[in-house]
């Protein structure tokens, strides 16, 4: 089982991901990268699977606008830290095309990336590294939390008059009700 | 200048803690080298040569007394008395421990001083023209917008991994100081038939290994678009910037791989969606942010001084300074004031502690406070009257920092080079004081006017050797340093890149090989006012490559 975290707590959870040419499993949580949902849309959506989709970077998520109320889930993927495509795939997914479930951050990013990924409408995390699940354990959120851009994804409180500038809301007791 | 609100210096020192928790995760074998990277250099930390560097950032070059003697300390205290001015209009040290970059952080935190963003994968220090709010050509003052890029981009949380740096200058004089159309966006203040303030706007412009001039890909941007537009820039490029090469990873390989055309389309397209959101800029807010930047009360004053003129009569040093180191002002009876920072047979670039306090001292006796760093790598004073030149000049001259050769031949921009960089090929740093002392005698650098001499010490270009009228790129070849010229580069409102001239040249032979293409020049030029740049964009290669070479 993976370890997800959302709203400021852990689970437990599985998503089975299938490659481009695995086939789909009939019942159980699936994830299937962009083009192949694309491809086989009508076929998944009749399957009694719980179906989501995998954006890796390169992909485009306007292409499965249509889709979205469908979507269990959108997991977006950092096969690399350093790749930081997936920052725009989720603020676009979340802000421009108003998608409302979970949006999971996947892959290999780092502690000091989950503050920014939850900023971009990023809403769980799938945990692969021993040390960024630590440090959560720990309460660890190395953030900056006075924000200079307003992101549509969170819910933030406006400072002063800059209009570009936020106070996070995000408190242990904010959290815990989150 | 723009002061922190308590925001502002909350957020700084948030900042600060951040990264003290990062380098003690670093030191505790939390972060691997490869994780810690890119998160120490997007706090201006560099792994160089010899030792950790620390780039701090100073905001469109802009800084206070008070800011320059925290510099000057910081030389002092945690470096070995000096600090290294950069093209960027920041400020490196070059020898901090990494145990010591905390407490560094925290001294600058104490003046309104931080190293964001000075490095790494994301939207590097916003800079603007140095003369800003001073020169007399100026359409607005750019270090508003500037001040409000820098806000906008500071921790972006969409745009800290971009594929590659992503740097933005911005001009608000139609004579471009600010080298915009070489930076991934250049924005130019402009004004509409109906007087209102906006910008053109250049994309992909950029040295390093594939060096090209910005694109326009728009020719009026309303003033309160700046960030939504900014921000569908930065939003296409992130998404489809190239990351599978380093150096295929800037905006300007996008730019000329996808189309301008295409290009432009999908940054409208992106822009069209967002215009109207929570990045439109109200206008009072522009303005609220605008007085920060008003200038000091000036009195006007006579356009000439008796005891000024004098002066000029009766001392050739100070008449050479007048002629070279002196900018028109807005207001009457005032000037700008280039400090050199290229002393004969110096290091480009180089202040030490002293220096800095000197220059802090003189900006508050006749500066009104504000200094400006160029992004040629000199110290601006930008509001002075022009009967305190002279004693402006005495103090410039115990310090060091004299030298009568704004835009001349010995005002030269180098990279560190092999001296400290890990990237370097060769050095810069000795050439660039060899050629200054082959040619730093005051009549003759006087003779030969302007001209501006950029050099590298690799092909990253950070010494914009492109944009020289000479440049100088210092390659290796089976262990030997050598030399590549190009000439004719300019990086003002009529950029181009310099074209190569021909086989490189040895260390020992490349100052002679100068001397050549300057006898040459001095040989052709149609009169004294007709620049090595203007001479050489009227004869062209062959003259040069003539002499340098022989073939015809």
């Amino acid at each position: 089982m993976s370890k997800i975290y959302k709203n400021g707590a852990f689970h437990e959870e599985d998503w089975i991901r299938v490659a481009s040419e695995e086939p789909v499993p009939a019942s159980g949580n699936v994830l299937v990268p962009l083009a192949r949902y694309l491809a086989e849309a009508e076929s998944l959506s009749g399957s009694d699977a719980s179906i989501a989709v995998l954006v890796s970077p390169g992909d485009n998520v306007e292409d499965i606008v249509a889709h979205l109320d469908k979507l269990a889930l959108v997991a977006v993927d950092f096969p690399k830290f350093s790749d930081g495509r997936g920052f725009s795939s989720a603020r676009v997914l979340r802000e421009e095309f108003g998608y409302k479930g979970d949006i999971r951050a996947v892959g290999f990013y780092i502690l000091d990336q989950i503050p920014l990924l939850r900023r971009c409408g990023v809403s769980s995390f799938e945990i692969v590294k021993p040390e960024v699940l630590a440090a959560l354990e720990k309460g660890e959120w190395p953030e900056v939390t006075r924000y200079l851009q307003p992101v549509g994804a969170v819910e933030e409180a406006p400072a002063g008059t800059r209009p570009w500038a936020r106070l996070s809301l995000r408190s242990s007791t904010a959290e815990a009700a989150e | 200048m723009y002061r922190y609100d308590e925001f502002d210096q909350g957020f700084v020192t948030q900042r600060t803690e951040q990264f003290k928790d990062q380098v003690r995760r670093r030191l505790s074998g939390e972060l691997s080298e490869e994780e810690f990277k890119p998160l120490r250099l997007m706090n201006g930390l560099y792994l160089q040569l010899h030792a950790y560097m620390l780039r701090v950032a100073i905001p469109y070059g802009t800084l206070n007394s008070r800011q320059m003697q925290k510099l000057a300390h910081i030389a002092r205290t945690y470096d070995r008395g000096y600090g290294h001015f950069t093209t960027r209009q920041n400020i490196q040290f070059n020898w901090p421990s990494l145990a010591d970059t905390p407490k560094i952080l925290e001294e600058l935190a104490e003046v309104e001083m931080h190293a964001i963003q000075t490095s790494g994968n994301c939207i590097r220090n916003v800079t603007a023209d140095h003369f800003a709010g001073a020169a007399a050509d100026e359409i607005a003052d750019p270090r508003p917008y500037a001040e409000i890029l820098r806000q906008w981009s500071s921790l972006h949380p969409e745009f800290s991994f971009l594929p590659r740096k992503f740097k933005i200058a911005i001009t608000g004089a139609p004579h471009d100081r600010a080298a915009v159309q070489v930076h991934d966006i250049g924005l130019q203040l402009t004004r509409n038939e109906a007087g209102e303030t906006g910008f053109v706007v250049f994309v992909g412009g950029g040295l390093g290994r594939t060096p090209m001039i910005g694109r326009k890909v728009r020719d009026f941007l309303p003033e309160e678009d700046l960030l939504a537009y900014s921000e569908a820039i930065l939003r296409v490029y992130n998404l489809y910037g190239r990351r599978d090469n380093k150096y295929k990873a800037r905006i300007k390989i996008l730019v000329h791989e996808t189309g301008l055309e295409e290009l432009k389309a999908d940054i409208e397209a992106e822009f069209a969606k967002i215009r109207y959101g929570v990045l439109r800029l109200p206008d009072e807010e522009v303005r609220r942010i605008e007085a920060y930047f008003a200038p000091p009360p000036l009195e006007v004053l006579p356009e000439t001084d008796g005891a000024f003129e004098a002066r000029k009569a009766a001392d050739a040093a100070f008449a050479q300074f007048v002629a070279h180191n002196l900018n028109p002002h807005r207001v009457p009876g005032h000037v700008s004031v280039t400090i050199s920072m290229k002393p004969i047979g110096g290091i480009p670039g180089d202040a030490t502690d002293v220096q800095m306090d000197e220059i802090a001292a003189i900006a508050k006796a006749y500066g009104h406070d504000e200094i400006r760093i160029s992004h040629e790598q000199n110290v601006i004073l930008p509001h002075v009257k022009l009967a305190d030149v002279p004693a402006i000049f005495d103090r410039l001259v115990a310090g060091g920092m004299a030298e009568g050769n704004s835009g001349l031949i010995t005002d030269i921009i180098a990279c560190p080079g092999m001296d400290y960089c890990a990237l370097a090929t060769a050095r810069s740093i000795p050439v660039a004081q060899r050629i200054s002392e082959r040619f730093g005698g005051a009549d003759r650098q006087a003779e030969i006017g302007e001209l501006k001499i950029k050099i590298s010490g690799c092909i990253n270009a950070c010494g914009h050797h492109h944009v020289g009228h000479i440049g100088i790129l210092g390659l290796e070849k089976k262990g030997e340093e050598f030399y590549q010229i190009t000439l004719g580069g300019s990086a003002n409102e009529n950029s181009s890149i310099g074209e190569i001239i021909g086989r490189g040249f040895s260390s020992e032979e490349v100052v002679d090989a100068i001397e050549t293409l300057v006898d040459t020049y001095l040989g052709l030029r149609s009169s004294k006012e007709e620049t090595f740049l203007d001479a050489y964009r009227r004869v062209g290669d062959d003259p040069f490559k003539e002499a340098l070479y022989g073939t015809g």
